[in-house]
C-alpha cells in the first residue's frame, strides 16, 4: 500500500475529527452554560455537593433561602442551615441517597443564618457518572414555612374546636335533665343522653324527625294534647319562653305507653328577633308528682280525722256554755275561752280541709248560680259585722256602680274569698279603723276592692304573699295561729271563677286587695 | 214523746248528741255502725217508727251510705226521715247522700249542736222537710 496514500487519509481524518470533537466539545460547554444559567436563576433552592456532602455549588435562590453566600457554604455541609431534625431523619438520608442511591425527599426544618428557621420540601439526587460511580448530590430545597404555619393554625383551630366540642358534648351528656332543640319546622337537632333516656328514643332515630312524631304528649288524663296546644309548638309560634315550675298537666308517652310527668323550661332560640327554633330542658317529673299528691292526701286524711275530735270539743263546750247556770263566774269566763279556741280551732282546719280540696283537684267553684253582687256583698258584710264589731272595727260598704251586677259563681265559693279578704282587712289593721269595701265594673268584669288602714307590705313579701303557707314576718307577729292560706285559697277560687287577684296598695295608710269576677255576658250587652 | 235514732261510732259525740237531744225532749236511741243501725230500724218499724234518724257517714262495719241505700230500697221504710252528720263536707258527698234519700245534711264542724237540734224540731214521721242545708 503507498504509504502517501494512508498518511493524508489519516490527516484527514483527524482534523476531520478534531473539527468534530472541537464542535461537540463547544457546543457542550454552551449547554452546561445554559444549565448553569438556568441553575442561577431558578428560584428554588439548589445546592451541589460531593459524596460526603461538603457544598460545591449553590445557587442564588439556595443563597436566599439560606442567607448564607456560596463562599460562606464552600467547604461546609448543609448542617450549616440545618441538623434541627431528629438523628433518624438524616441518618435515613444519608441511607437512601447514598447506599441505596435512591432519591430522597421529605419535609425539613432548618435555620437561616438570622436564626429564623423554615420549613422546606427537600429533595437529593444522586450523580453518578457514566461509569455508575457516585460522585456527589444535588440538594433541592422548596419554601413551604408558609403552607406549614396555616396547617399548623388550623390544626390548633381544629383542636380548639374538637375540645369545645366534647366539652359540650360532656356538659350536655352529664346534665340531669334531659335536653333537646328542634328547628323552626320542629325537626329536632339536637338530643341529650339523659332525654334519649328519659323520653326512651335513640338519637339517631329521631334527629331530623319531627319532634311531634317522635315522641307524643297527652294531659295527665290521657287525652292527646293537640299539636297547637303543645308548648313547644306554641314557644315557635309566639317566640316566648315558657316554664313549669312544677310538673303540670303534661305528660311524655313513650315507647311501650309508659307515662312520664314532666316539667320543663322551653327557651326559643331568636335570630335577629325571628323564632329559630327552642331548646327543652326538661325533668322527670313523676316523684314530685307522686309526693305532691301525697302530701295532698295525707292533708286531706288529717283534716278529715280532726273534724271528728274538734267538732266533739266544739259541742261539748256548747253544752257546757248551754248549762251553765252552776258554774262560778270564773268557771264561766274559761267557759267562753273554750268556745273562742274551739272555733278557732275549727277554723283552721276548714281551712286545711278547704286546701286539700283544691290540692286534690276538687272543683273548688261548684253549684253554679247567677248572683247579684251588690245584693250578695251587703248580707255579707251584715254577717261579718257581728265578728268586725268582736275587733272593734267598722264595716263601710261603697257601692259605685248602680243596677244589678250579675256574675255566675258558687255562692259558697263566692263566700269564701270574700270571708278570707274581708278578716284579713279586719285581723291585721289598727282597732277602731274602718274596712271599705268598694265595687267597680269594668272591662265586663266586676271588681271588688277591700281596703284598710294596715302594715306596710314589702315588694319581696309582695311576691310571696299568694302562695300557699306563706305569711308575712308582721303577720306572724299580729295573729301567730294563722297558717298562710287564706290569700291562696282566694287565689285559686277566682281564677277558677276566671278573674284575678291581687293587691293594689301596700303601705301603712292603705293596703288594699282586689279581686275582679266576669260578669254575666248578657248583662253586659244591656247595660 | 218524738222518738230519734243517733248513729254515731265516737262515744263522745254520741254521748253529747244523745244528752243535747234529751234536754230537748227526744227519746233517744242510739247505734255505732251501719248494722246496729238497720238493726234498730228494723226492729223499731214493727212497732211505731223514728221520727228521725241522725246519721255519720263514716263507720265501722256498715257506712251511712249503705244504711241510706238499704232504706231507700225498703217500701216499708223510705219515707223515713234521715239527717246525715258527717265530717265528710265534700259537694260529691252531700249530692250522694241527698240523692240516696237523706233529707238535709250537717257537716260536723260547721254546726254548732243547737242548730242541729232546732233543725230536728221540724222533723216528724212523714212531715215536712226542709231546706237543704250543708
Amino acid at each position: 500500500m503507498n504509504i502517501f496514500f494512508i498518511i493524508p487519509a489519516v490527516i484527514s481524518i483527524a482534523v476531520f475529527l478534531w473539527i468534530l470533537i472541537s464542535r461537540f466539545k463547544k457546543s457542550a460547554d454552551q449547554d452546561v452554560k445554559k444549565y448553569l444559567l438556568a441553575l442561577e436563576s431558578a428560584s428554588n433552592h439548589i445546592i451541589i455537593t460531593d459524596v460526603n456532602g461538603m457544598i460545591l455549588y449553590a445557587n442564588k435562590g439556595a443563597e436566599k433561602m439560606t442567607g448564607y453566600n456560596l463562599e460562606e457554604m464552600k467547604g461546609n455541609t448543609p448542617r450549616l442551615w440545618g441538623g434541627l431534625m431528629p438523628g433518624e431523619f438524616y441518618k435515613k438520608l444519608w441511607q437512601t441517597k447514598k447506599d441505596k442511591l435512591q432519591v430522597f425527599s421529605g419535609e425539613i426544618k432548618n435555620r437561616r443564618k438570622n436564626q429564623d428557621e423554615y420549613f422546606a420540601l427537600m429533595r437529593i439526587s444522586p450523580i453518578i457518572d457514566q461509569k455508575g460511580n457516585l460522585t456527589g448530590f444535588v440538594s433541592t430545597e422548596e419554601d413551604i414555612t408558609e403552607r406549614k404555619q396555616k396547617e399548623e393554625e388550623l390544626r390548633v383551630e381544629k383542636n380548639k374546636l374538637v375540645e369545645a366540642k366534647a366539652k359540650n358534648e360532656a356538659i350536655l351528656a352529664s346534665m340531669g335533665d334531659g335536653l333537646f332543640a328542634v328547628d323552626r319546622e320542629g325537626r329536632v337537632i339536637m338530643i341529650n343522653a339523659q332525654a334519649e333516656r328519659l323520653l326512651g328514643v335513640l338519637k339517631n332515630n329521631v334527629l331530623d324527625k319531627y319532634y311531634y312524631e317522635a315522641w307524643h304528649m297527652e294531659n295527665e288524663k290521657g287525652a292527646a294534647i293537640p299539636l297547637e296546644k303543645r308548648p313547644v309548638q306554641v314557644v315557635l309560634s309566639t317566640g316566648k319562653r315558657t316554664e313549669t315550675m312544677t310538673p303540670a298537666d303534661y305528660v311524655y308517652v313513650r315507647k311501650g305507653d309508659t307515662r312520664l310527668a314532666v316539667a320543663f323550661t322551653i327557651t326559643p332560640i331568636l335570630v335577629g328577633g325571628a323564632v329559630s327554633g327552642a331548646v327543652v330542658v326538661f325533668r322527670d317529673g313523676t316523684m314530685e308528682k307522686e309526693i305532691d299528691r301525697a302530701k295532698s292526701e295525707f292533708i286531706s286524711i288529717v283534716s278529715h280525722q280532726l273534724r271528728t275530735p274538734v267538732s266533739g270539743l266544739g259541742w261539748l263546750t256548747e253544752e257546757l256554755e248551754f248549762d251553765s247556770k252552776n258554774l262560778t263566774s270564773k268557771q264561766k269566763k274559761y267557759v267562753k275561752d273554750l268556745v273562742t279556741l274551739s272555733k278557732r280551732l275549727i277554723g283552721l282546719i276548714e281551712d286545711l280541709v278547704n286546701f286539700s280540696k283544691i290540692e286534690l283537684k276538687t272543683p273548688a267553684i261548684s253549684e253554679i248560680k247567677s248572683i247579684e253582687i251588690n245584693d250578695f256583698i251587703g248580707e255579707f258584710v251584715k254577717e261579718m259585722e257581728a265578728y268586725a264589731a268582736l275587733k272593734k272595727h267598722t264595716i263601710i260598704l261603697k257601692k259605685e256602680v248602680s243596677g244589678p251586677l250579675i256574675v255566675e259563681t258558687s255562692e259558697k265559693a263566692l263566700s269564701k274569698v270574700l270571708q278570707n279578704l274581708i278578716s284579713n282587712a279586719i285581723d291585721y289593721s289598727p282597732k277602731n279603723t274602718p274596712v271599705m269595701i268598694n265595687a267597680d265594673k269594668a272591662d265586663g268584669f266586676v271588681k271588688i276592692l277591700i281596703s284598710s288602714k294596715g302594715t306596710a307590705i314589702s315588694k319581696e313579701e309582695q311576691s310571696h304573699l299568694f302562695e300557699k303557707f306563706y305569711r308575712t314576718e308582721e303577720a306572724k307577729k299580729i295573729k301567730p295561729e294563722g297558717m298562710g292560706l287564706g290569700l291562696y285559697i282566694a287565689k285559686v277560687i277566682i281564677e277558677e271563677a276566671g278573674g284575678k287577684v291581687g293587691l293594689g296598695s301596700a303601705d301603712s295608710e292603705e293596703v288594699v286587695f282586689w279581686f275582679t269576677i266576669p260578669l254575666k255576658e248578657a248583662m253586659i250587652n244591656k247595660n | 214523746m218524738k222518738k230519734i235514732l243517733i248513729v254515731e261510732d265516737e262515744e263522745v259525740l254520741l254521748n253529747v248528741l244523745k244528752d243535747r237531744f234529751e234536754a230537748d225532749d227526744w227519746e233517744v236511741s242510739v247505734a255505732h255502725d251501719g248494722e246496729e243501725a238497720i238493726q234498730a230500724i228494723e226492729k223499731e218499724s214493727s212497732k211505731s217508727k223514728f221520727d228521725l234518724v241522725l246519721l255519720d257517714l263514716l263507720m265501722p262495719k256498715k257506712d251511712g251510705f249503705s244504711v241510706l241505700r238499704d232504706i231507700k230500697n225498703n217500701p216499708e221504710l223510705k219515707n223515713l226521715s234521715i239527717i246525715v252528720l258527717s265530717n265528710l263536707g265534700g259537694d260529691e258527698d252531700i249530692k250522694k247522700a241527698l240523692a240516696l234519700g237523706a233529707k238535709d245534711y250537717f257537716v260536723k264542724t260547721q254546726h254548732p249542736m243547737s242548730e242541729i237540734v232546732e233543725k230536728a224540731k221540724k222533723y216528724k214521721s212523714g212531715g215536712a222537710s226542709a231546706k237543704t242545708k250543708n
